[in-house]
């Protein structure tokens, strides 16, 4: 107790050392948290933009559906599953896909349709916040279409326009109506962009003969639970179906997001070197600087002992004091950005996308306890670190040289 | 795509199997037997009612339609039955192809990448369907088997792709009937000599004055319960139509 | 001459402090050297990127016909090659000229069809440029020579159930519109990891792929420019702009013809600039907090150095000159460190295959486990000048500082 009073006033005594050595250690703390942070809200929104925009955590398919794409591979027992992803809270929505033809003027093109219940898909991805034009499907059906941004321009549609549609349905015959285009979507990657026309299910049951069947079921938590907790929890009432994570769906963005997280763990490395540099650095020159007290000290009797003491509680003081302010800081700037993610939507303003996922331009930190633990406990052993060297040394000083030492 | 593709497909069929000359059989050589067969259902012009009958695991279709043809140039097919489909309508008028649709009341122009689009639904390949050439231009040939197999006098031929046809079969084997030097079927084996298909010809009726099998069946070696199945009710070659039958205007009719 | 002496005095200075100025140097060497790394190292994952986006498509540059970007098809083809190809050689930073015929068709076997997307390349050209050959995993490559020979992706193949040497149907649309039939033989299989390559791309030679497509002779779709360095894009662009005046043909970059990967980069590229801005922060306070800190250590030396009737001017610019110099050994430091790094890991690549969840499959596109930087001698200069001239304009505190000390007051303390 008396050594960390003595400290503590020791640490006033100089107060502007103190105030360089407090402001290198807590912004150094906060800036490390706040990219931190930054830096895991990348790897959370690349995982979201994978499953929040149109594929969801996990997708149930018949087992053919997804070598064969035929119109009659679907799910076996829908009902079972979207009451089992009801009852664990899980956000379903069912789809159906066929392929037709669509067509305005002197323009036609191949198009997937993708048929959809718009409330529910509307819960469980946020495709229908990515107009570039127009708006999403009505709730209600009404023979409406959302087109990819390609699909649209090769038949030269805008909002509002007329739509034929000609498609082989399931019993056979030939489906045709015509539709119009309620919305047009942002770049969400070449097989969307370049073919897909989203109708209402109920008009596309009639359009393909389909009777109440789906083609596929996507299941989406929105990050209450990991896609592995969501597919177990459906597993028992989709029997016969193909259970799929996204991981599973799209390896290679898997691989991507991987490759992401090593790069980022090495960018996360060379922020700490950088932050820990700055400290240590800036912590030696402090202490180095008193290497002459020190000397008076021992001169005066002090044992080495109590030199190393005296430091390090200094140190210890410092370090808490600074890294606590820090922390608060960084996890006041990681909350923020959390809320109030960075906007770059200026780099590309037509929206983007990767490896045939679109991506939303926004960033957000993701706040987490490591990210904030992490960075106050590696500057603590870091202050000590830089204290006890320069320390240890005047402690075993003889105290003549250490005066001597300007 | 697959409605586009059926009614193209029916098009070029008939089309593609047009112009006339009926060899008479009496002399038989391979090459006069595939000329024959090339050139069954071919006329100058022809004027013809047909069904199709098309039978998957999924669903049972029949349909009938009406065909007029004009050279290899022109055709228009018209659905008559079923009352859903009636009056839907298909017009090929040299390289472009036009859809009408009744119950919207549309014409639509199908894109040419569509139309050499596979029918997916159906049992006929691209390849069969939308060739014009003839067979003895594609294939090396040679009768391998002649005289009576259960109980029936036929020539069975054996036709091996030329290396570089556009042929996607590796073999194909075709029966014929003797006494009338008609097919009987057609067996397609892939290049690994398995059975891919077989296409059976049936119902030898003389329409049209010819003498010709008026039924074709194909049967998938891998789904040996399906098959899409081509009667022709009746046909008359070399009728008198003009070109301004092939238009849009009357597509709509 | 007083310069020569206050430089001098300076250097002898600096060495008398050896610990604190090795520290300085150091919070200035390594922080840049760290900077240094962490934009090269971004910078290269740009670069392979846009690497690999172009190996897929056609270019740095790309020449074609004005109107194909609208609505790509064969009939809007682009030449003559070999008039183009003359004018582009001469142009200075133009490393290869690849010219390739893009289409449609449906390939139609015994076991179905599928329509693709069909690529027709000069085999050696694509060889050194195309993603594809080096994904063969069964047979070979497209050659020259091969009048029939095509290279199918290994979905595809599975789909069509096709194996080497094996034959398939290419059914078309011509120049005229005409539809043709072609027979090709499977010469090799590829897996690229890439669904749209590895399921719908198939390539043969241009020769074949012009026969294909009725193209005219020296007539292709797209005539794609590799350049030596990426960088010199716009300078290339303006001389083929200007040496292709007067003809019919389109000179678009890459961002143009892959507006996808051009408006990823353009994103990722902001977080990393707040990366780099957030480090070059570190450092620059790293740097300011040292600077600071000698200075107050120093009180007492200036304040005697003062006392015993050094000039405050003289003082001044001794001081500003030693953080001259301690800038510029921090940044020989930092470059020497920095650039060899960098350098090392530009050559060697870093294998960041660890950190993969499965190891060993790693799709075809980004990830290459294998990452290296991109270290420029632009980048170096700049970094370099403005760490140096960050540490003059923090040096000039303690220089300002210096000629003012408080001599009583300082020399009381302690």
């Amino acid at each position: 107790m008396l050594t960390l009073r003595i400290a503590w006033r020791n640490l006033w005594r100089n107060n502007r050392r103190t105030a360089i050595t407090f402001a290198a250690l807590s912004l150094n703390t906060a800036v490390l948290i706040a990219s931190f942070a930054l830096m895991l809200g990348m790897l959370d929104d690349l995982v979201r933009n994978a499953t929040d925009l149109v594929v969801g955590q996990v997708q149930v398919h018949h087992p053919k559906y997804r070598s064969e794409r035929s119109i009659y591979d679907t799910v076996i027992k829908p009902g079972d599953i979207l009451q089992a992803a009801a009852s664990a809270g899980i956000a379903a929505s069912p789809r159906a896909y066929g392929f037709g033809l669509v067509s305005h003027g002197k323009n036609s093109a191949g198009a997937r349709f993708c048929g959809v219940f718009p409330e529910k898909e509307k819960k469980t991805v946020e495709l229908y916040k990515h107009l570039l034009a127009g708006n999403y499907l009505p709730d209600k059906p009404g023979k409406k279409l959302v087109l990819g941004r390609k699909l649209a321009k090769t038949l030269e549609v805008k909002v509002g326009d007329e739509i034929i549609v000609v498609v082989q349905a399931a019993d056979g015959s030939m489906g045709n109506d015509i539709y119009h285009v309620a919305g047009i979507l942002k770049s969400m990657g070449e097989g969307i962009d370049r073919t897909l026309a989203m109708v209402h299910y109920k008009d596309m049951e009639d359009l393909f003969a389909l009777n109440g069947t789906f083609h596929e079921i996507v299941l989406n938590s929105s990050g209450k639970m990991p896609e592995d907790k969501v597919a177990a929890a459906i597993l028992p009432s989709a029997k016969g179906n193909e259970v799929m994570t996204w991981r599973q769906l799209m390896p290679p963005l898997n691989d991507m997001l991987n490759a992401m997280n090593g790069m980022l763990i090495l960018f996360g490395a060379i922020f700490f070197l950088a932050a820990g540099l700055g400290v240590m650095n800036t912590m030696l020159m402090s202490t180095f600087e008193r290497i002459r007290e020190f000397g008076l000290l021992k001169a005066i009797g002090a044992t080495p002992w109590r030199i190393i003491k005296e430091v390090s509680a200094e140190a210890l003081l410092l370090g808490v004091a600074s890294t606590l302010a820090g922390g608060a800081i960084g996890t006041f700037l990681a909350w923020y950005f959390q809320y109030h993610p960075i906007d770059l939507t200026g780099f590309a303003p037509d929206g983007i996308s990767a490896m045939g996922v679109a991506m939303n331009p926004e960033w957000r930190a993701t706040l987490s306890p490591e990210t904030v633990w992490m960075p106050i406990v590696v500057m603590w052993i870091i202050s000590l670190l830089a204290v006890l060297w320069p320390a240890v040394r005047a402690a075993r000083l003889d105290p003549v040289k250490a005066l001597v030492q300007v | 795509m697959k409605t586009a593709g059926l009614f193209i497909i029916i098009t070029i069929f008939l089309t593609a199997f047009t112009p006339a000359s009926i060899g008479a059989g009496a002399h038989a050589s391979a090459k006069n037997i595939l000329d024959r067969i090339d050139d069954l259902y071919r006329g100058k012009s022809s004027h013809a009612k047909m069904s199709m009958k098309v039978v998957t695991s999924h669903y049972t279709r029949e349909m009938i339609m009406e065909e007029w043809t004009r050279g290899k140039d022109f055709s228009l097919v018209r659905i008559l039955s079923p009352r859903k489909d009636r009056g839907t309508a298909t017009l090929k008028a040299g390289k472009d192809i036009w859809n009408y649709l009744p119950k919207i009341k549309r014409v639509i122009k199908i894109p040419s990448s569509m139309m050499s689009r596979s029918w997916m639904g159906s049992h006929f390949t691209n390849d069969d369907l939308v060739k014009e050439s003839r067979m003895a231009d594609d294939y090396n040939y040679s009768i391998t088997f002649e005289g009576k197999r259960n109980g029936k006098d036929i020539i069975e031929l054996t036709l091996d792709p030329k290396p570089d046809a556009a042929v996607v079969w590796g073999k194909v084997v075709i029966v014929v009937d003797k006494k009338d030097m008609l097919p009987v079927f057609a067996r397609y084996l892939d290049e690994d000599m398995k059975l891919a298909r077989t296409m059976y010809f049936s119902n030898v009726k003389i329409l049209g004055k010819r003498k010709i099998p008026s039924t074709m069946k194909v049967v998938p070696a891998d789904k040996p319960n399906e098959y899409t199945e081509f009667s022709v009710l009746n046909i008359d070659f070399d009728v008198n139509l003009d070109r301004n039958f092939f238009s849009i205007r009357n597509l709509k009719k | 001459m007083a310069l020569s002496k206050i430089i001098k005095l300076a250097w002898r200075n600096l060495w008398r402090h050896k610990r604190r100025t090795w520290i300085t140097v150091s919070s200035i060497g390594l922080g840049m050297a760290f900077a240094l790394f962490l934009i090269a190292l971004g910078d290269g994952v740009y670069k392979k990127l846009i690497d690999q986006g172009i190996r897929l498509e056609a270019g740095h540059v790309t020449l074609e016909h004005p109107d194909y970007e609208k609505a790509p098809a064969v009939d809007r083809y682009v030449g003559p090659l070999s008039s183009i190809s003359k004018a582009c050689r001469s142009i200075s930073g133009v490393k290869r000229i690849r010219p390739i015929i893009r289409g449609q068709a449906v390939i139609s076997t015994s076991a179905g069809s599928s329509g693709v997307g069909v690529v027709a390349g000069n085999p050696e050209e694509e060889k050194a440029v195309s993603l594809i050959p080096g994904k063969i995993v069964e047979g070979r490559y497209i050659e020259k020579g091969d009048k029939r020979g095509v290279v199918i992706g290994k979905s595809l193949a599975k789909r069509l159930k096709l194996k080497v040497g094996k034959k398939l149907v290419l059914t078309t649309n011509d120049v005229n519109g005409e539809l043709v039939n072609e027979l090709l033989r499977v010469k090799g299989i590829f897996k690229t990891g890439i669904e749209e390559a590895d399921g719908f791309l198939v390539q043969v030679p241009l020769a074949v792929g012009r026969r294909i497509y009725k193209l005219p002779d020296d007539y292709v779709t797209r005539i794609g420019l590799i350049l030596d360095d990426p960088k010199d894009q716009d300078s290339v662009m303006e001389a083929v702009s200007a040496a292709l005046s007067g003809k019919n043909v389109a000179v678009l970059p890459w961002q143009k013809v892959l507006p996808d990967l051009s408006s990823y980069i353009a994103v990722d590229k902001g977080s990393n600039i707040i990366f780099q801005i957030t480090i070059l922060f570190l450092i620059g306070f790293t740097i300011l907090n040292t600077i600071l800190m000698s200075v107050m250590e120093r009180q007492r030396e200036f304040a005697t150095l003062l006392a015993i009737g050094t000039s405050p001017l003289f003082l001044k610019a001794q001081v500003l000159v030693e953080s001259a110099f301690i800038g510029l050994l921090g940044c020989v430091l930092g470059l020497g460190i920095g650039g060899s790094l960098s350098y090392y890991v530009e050559k060697n690549g870093l294998d960041m295959s660890s950190t993969f969840s499965k190891g060993t499959s790693v799709a075809g596109f980004t990830i290459d486990p294998l990452i290296r930087t991109d270290l420029t001698m632009g980048l170096m200069l700049w970094l370099g000048l403005g760490v140096f001239l960050g540490t003059m304009v923090i040096g000039l505190y303690p220089a300002f500082k210096s000629g003012k000390v408080d001599i009583a007051q300082t020399l009381r303390m302690n």
